[in-house]
């Protein structure tokens, strides 16, 4: 995400997050980070994997799910196990 | 112990409904309520039955003169009866005093009582 | 003759309610013993002596009421007062269940996959056995009804098969819905969705049975002639509970069966 520029120091506009979401105001943002990955997945079925906008989604659970979950549910989906719908 | 309990009611009921389909005849009742009832429930179903609504003279009573040639009769089948006097309209606490037989007792607002016997119930 | 003059009834010294209490204890630790060690011999006395007590306890108090008659008006009155405050109490119980029927429901978790029902439960079709049920209960709310106006109007005959009816439909309720908890596709560990299901509507069929049951002691003194038309609180009792058991099974019905599905 930070620009390879040379040995520049990270500045404050490089660093990026999630944006906030009115759907998801509270602290708890579990909803967000599952609606997140439902999302893209949803999308590279409906527009196919090479459609870029689809990765606005991506880079928004990656930010905020935790990785263990983001595996896990990686994980369910190729045994066919996962209890979302995409 | 279970079974046998089981048998019983199977047979008393068997029974029963032997007994009422002789009865499909006429109109069958279960008769007359106060017939029916009896012991303590029966005679306040009488009591009710001749006019009296308070037969166990339970209800508030309200004041006569209270005075000391006229007090206020309590009925009581006993030798003693608790008695609340409600001084005023509206007081907040109601004096209680026990009454008892042969003695009558004045409330502290100035009205007499007296026991009277009166035969349970 | 008599030594009191007051419509209450002070009851004579009975050994039933210390057994009772007693009694629920051996349950308590039966249920316990059963759920961590698999073994259920404790649990099947205290049902047992459970069992025995209560017949032995409310064969009392019928003793009491119908052959000593010792159940003035008054008494009566504090008896109703009871029942309703009784089955209040079970009304909040059950709310318990659907608040948490709806707790998971309404915004189901991401591990069910934010669906409801979870995928991969297979829901009852409401308008199949669900559906009979409804009508069998609503039925029998009629029948009970007839039956107590024909208790009050005097009508013997009528009364016993207005209460034969209604137990018959009772014990019809409880066999069609064990026949489908035999043939459910899920069980209660399947996600909220199973133990939602079963909890409440487990806890329901139990009542069911408790209702039949009550209307059929009714019946068995009835035939007995143990009623009045005008004294027949055991009864108004009996029915005031299957009505609440008829009102609790609609909203399971609209909520799980039908909104949930």
């Amino acid at each position: 995400m930070a620009p390879a520029q040379d040995k520049m120091p990270l500045t404050l506009e490089d660093l990026k997050t999630a944006p906030f979401d009115p759907r998801f105001p509270n602290q708890n943002q579990t909803r967000y980070c599952y609606q997140s990955y439902l999302d893209f997945h949803r999308c590279q079925r409906i527009r196919g994997e090479e459609y870029e906008p689809c990765n606005y989604f991506k880079r928004v659970f990656t930010s905020i799910c935790p990785n263990e979950w983001v595996e896990k549910w990686d994980t369910q989906r190729e045994e066919g196990t996962f209890p979302g719908n995409i | 112990m279970a079974s046998l309990c089981g048998r019983v009611a199977v047979s008393s009921v068997r029974k029963n409904v032997l007994c009422t389909s002789y009865r499909f005849a006429s109109k069958v009742t279960m008769g007359d309520p106060i017939e029916h009832a009896t012991g303590l429930e029966k005679r306040e179903l009488l009591a009710k039955a001749a006019g009296n609504e308070n037969p166990f003279d339970l209800k508030v009573i309200k004041r006569g003169p209270g005075t000391k040639a006229q007090p206020n009769e309590i009925p009581s089948a006993f030798d003693a009866r608790l008695v609340g006097c409600v001084c005023e309209e509206d007081s907040t606490s109601v004096n209680w005093m026990w009454l008892h037989k042969g003695q009558a007792r004045r409330c502290e607002c100035g009205h007499w009582f007296n026991l009277v016997h009166k035969a349970p119930v | 003759m008599s030594n009191k003059n007051h419509p209450y009834h002070l009851v004579d010294a009975s050994p039933w309610p210390i057994l009772a209490s007693l009694s629920a204890l051996i349950l308590m630790s039966g249920i316990i013993k059963w759920f961590h060690f698999y073994n259920h011999s404790l649990l099947m006395i205290g049902f047992t002596s459970m069992l025995l007590i209560m017949f032995q306890w409310w064969r009392d108090i019928s003793r009491e009421a119908t052959l000593q008659g010792l159940h003035t008006y008054t008494v009566t009155m504090g008896m109703r007062w009871g029942m309703i405050l009784f089955i209040t109490s079970e009304v909040f119980f059950f709310i318990s269940f659907f608040w948490s029927f709806f707790h998971n429901s309404l915004a189901p978790a991401i591990e069910l996959g934010m669906n409801w029902p979870p995928k991969g439960i297979m829901t009852f079709n409401p308008i199949q056995i669900p559906l009979l049920n409804t009508l069998i209960l609503l039925t029998s709310g009629i029948t009970v009804t007839w039956a107590h106006h024909s208790l009050m109007e005097n009508n013997y005959k009528q009364s016993t098969q207005g209460l034969m009816m209604t137990v018959i439909l009772g014990l019809y309720f409880s066999l069609l819905q064990g026949y489908e908890y035999f043939e459910s596709s899920f069980s209660i560990s399947d996600a909220a969705y199973g133990s939602s299901f079963f909890v409440a509507t487990g806890f329901h069929g139990i009542h069911v049975i408790i209702g039949t049951t009550f209307l059929a002691v009714c019946m068995a003194r009835h035939m007995k002639n143990h009623f009045s038309q005008i004294h027949h609180f055991g009864f108004e009792a009996a029915a005031w509970y299957w009505h609440f058991v008829d009102v609790v099974w609609l909203f399971l019905y609209i909520s799980i069966y039908w909104w949930g599905s």
